[in-house]
């Protein structure tokens, strides 16, 4: 039996157990810190050979498989607080529709792609650099011998904010109280930049959830696989029907290295403490910020490439 | 009615085998010169699951004295490229460029005594020759820079190959010689029906071609992948999302180990 095997949308031949190697990683990044790992994985098909299309399309189609075992595993652990869930994924449709609509207009009107990718690498630097001094403050501050009387908490004006608006939830799983309203925008807002940036969004959504809604972290992984469970089937049918972009068989190579990644992904991240999750993100999110930037200013090998994709 | 629609596609999958070869296509003869002969071994290809290039062999028979090159033209397609530039420090994609009408697969081999690249032009050879039947669709750039920029990124695939000394003769014996050529198919192959091309020449001059059909086609379950993906789009996708789905859970399933449900 031969180690590769041949994709037959993408017309190329792939060794493997380099793309089910491949598949386990993001897979394990996803159950991990329940992002979809598409900003990571489709540059790694591309690297391999993949027409970026197609990279795109199946990737899309692998995240499925992930999400829905890494969802069911967070699930199994209490994880998962589905009325958050689905508020964030209305508010991601309405905000992914109206990103469609607004990438059309940049791209008409001049060089939007500059613009992209320059918002991008900023985004990832922002929010990578942002969670990895916060975390690693929290890390130290867990670390040092408690104070004898903690000084109360001042409510802060976001916080004041947060309290003010009408239609006030309770989130049990979450342990918030919140309008609905905060989740429905946050999460439209995630869906204009997915949109515009051309990936699932789990790793915007991630932080949003801790740092603006304040979920507690463990929720917030399985929370947001649920949510890019849904954005990820909507891409897969739209790709397949639309543009023939589906290569079934790398999707099902990547999947099945992803859901045991995502599995092992989940029980590792059961053991660490959110903290210690945070900083892992965030250096993962920090790592795609310098891995884009490196890419942006070494002069390409060649310099045309394959029409669509990312 | 889903687990109806399921199975087959996965029995298909698990069943998946490489194919035997298929019928060798009719050779249409085009200005034959006097007793050239040219076959290809083996006769036809077949993609199949486990395709990752293939080695092949073009045989012939030519009178002493001539030379030969041998062409594999693969099926013409209309490709998009984006074009990357430099705004400041940064490569961003500056633009978009179409080649049109270029072959998907260009294989040429050559003898040792390879014509310089000239002359190779002038016998209706080479990549440089290529560039005649191809458009450059490229506003804005000049159109041989990006055909030029195509070619590297063909030859950076294996989709695009030029080997001198590829050609060998066996000793002559009654004024005629045989000689072979023996090349790789790459692993990017896509199937279609391409051209195998004899070019006889001698002292700089041509003294015919010997045109033959070769097939290169898909395995079944590769034809059932792609058909279904080409001709029934959103039965596809949503088999593509049921069938993850189905991998996840069970995956869900398998793992369910010491932490219970709550």
């Amino acid at each position: 039996m031969s180690w590769y095997i041949y994709l037959p949308i993408a017309h190329q031949s792939v060794f493997l157990p380099l793309v089910l190697g491949s598949g386990f990683v993001v897979g394990l990044l996803s159950g991990l810190f329940g992002v979809g790992g598409g900003f990571l994985m489709t540059p790694l098909l591309i690297m391999i050979g993949i027409p970026p299309t197609v990279a795109a399309a199946s990737d899309s189609n692998q995240i499925v498989a992930a999400s829905a075992s890494g969802t069911y595993a967070h699930y199994r652990l209490g994880n998962v607080d589905f009325k958050m869930g689905l508020y964030l994924l209305a508010g991601g449709v309405i905000g992914g529709t109206g990103g469609v609509q607004l990438i059309k207009l940049l791209r008409q009107a001049g060089d939007a792609d500059f613009v992209i990718q320059i918002t991008y690498v900023v985004m990832l630097g922002v929010v990578g650099g942002y969670m990895l001094v916060e975390s690693l403050q929290s890390l130290k501050a867990s670390n040092a011998p408690a104070p004898a009387a903690p000084a109360p908490a001042k409510e802060s004006a976001y916080s004041r904010l947060l309290g003010s608006l009408p239609f006030q939830t309770n989130f049990d799983k979450s342990g918030i109280v919140l309008s609905p309203a905060v989740p429905l925008f946050l999460g439209a807002l995630v869906g204009i930049l997915a949109a515009i940036m051309g990936v699932g969004g789990g790793f915007i959504m991630v932080p949003v959830m801790v740092y603006l809604l304040r979920m507690p972290m463990h929720v917030v992984v399985g929370t947001s696989l649920f949510q890019v469970l849904f954005t990820c089937v909507d891409v897969t049918i739209m790709q397949a029907w639309s543009n023939h972009t589906v290569d079934f068989i790398l999707a099902l190579i990547l999947l099945l290295g992803s859901t045991i990644g995502a599995q092992v992904g989940a029980r590792l991240s059961s053991k660490l403490k959110a903290d210690q999750l945070k900083v892992l993100l965030a250096c993962v999110v920090v790592l795609v910020m310098v891995k884009m930037l490196v890419s942006l200013l070494l002069t390409p090998s060649s310099l045309l490439s394959i029409h669509g994709g990312h | 009615m889903k687990r109806n629609a399921i199975i087959p596609l996965l029995a298909a999958m698990l069943l998946a085998v490489i194919c035997g070869p298929a019928p060798a296509a009719e050779p249409p003869a085009l200005c034959v010169p006097a007793e050239v002969k040219l076959d290809v071994q083996p006769p036809a290809l077949t993609i199949g699951t486990f395709y990752s290039g293939q080695s092949a062999r073009l045989v012939g028979e030519l009178e002493e004295g001539q030379e030969v090159a041998l062409e594999l033209k693969g099926p013409s397609e209309n490709a998009s490229f984006d074009l990357k530039g430099k705004v400041g420090p940064f490569w961003m994609n500056r633009g978009l460029v179409q080649v049109e009408n270029a072959p998907t697969l260009y294989i040429l081999l050559l003898p040792a005594q390879t014509p310089p690249e000239a002359e190779l032009e002038s016998l209706g050879l080479g990549m440089t020759h290529l560039k005649g039947g191809v458009k450059v669709v490229s506003p804005g750039q000049d159109p041989e820079q990006i055909f030029a920029k195509f070619l590297e990124f063909k030859k950076a695939s294996g989709l695009y190959q030029q080997r001198s000394g590829a050609v060998t003769y066996a000793p002559a014996g009654q004024g005629r010689r045989a000689f072979y050529a023996d090349f790789d198919f790459p692993s990017s192959l896509a199937a279609g029906q391409c051209q195998v091309v004899a070019t006889v020449f001698e002292n700089g001059a041509v003294l015919g071609r010997l045109e033959k059909t070769y097939v290169v086609e898909d395995g079944p379950f590769l034809a059932l992948v792609k058909g279904l993906a080409l001709d029934r789009a959103l039965l596809f996708g949503v088999l593509c999302v049921l069938i993850a789905l189905v991998t996840g859970a069970v995956m869900g399933v398998v793992f369910k180990g010491g932490k219970g449900g709550h």
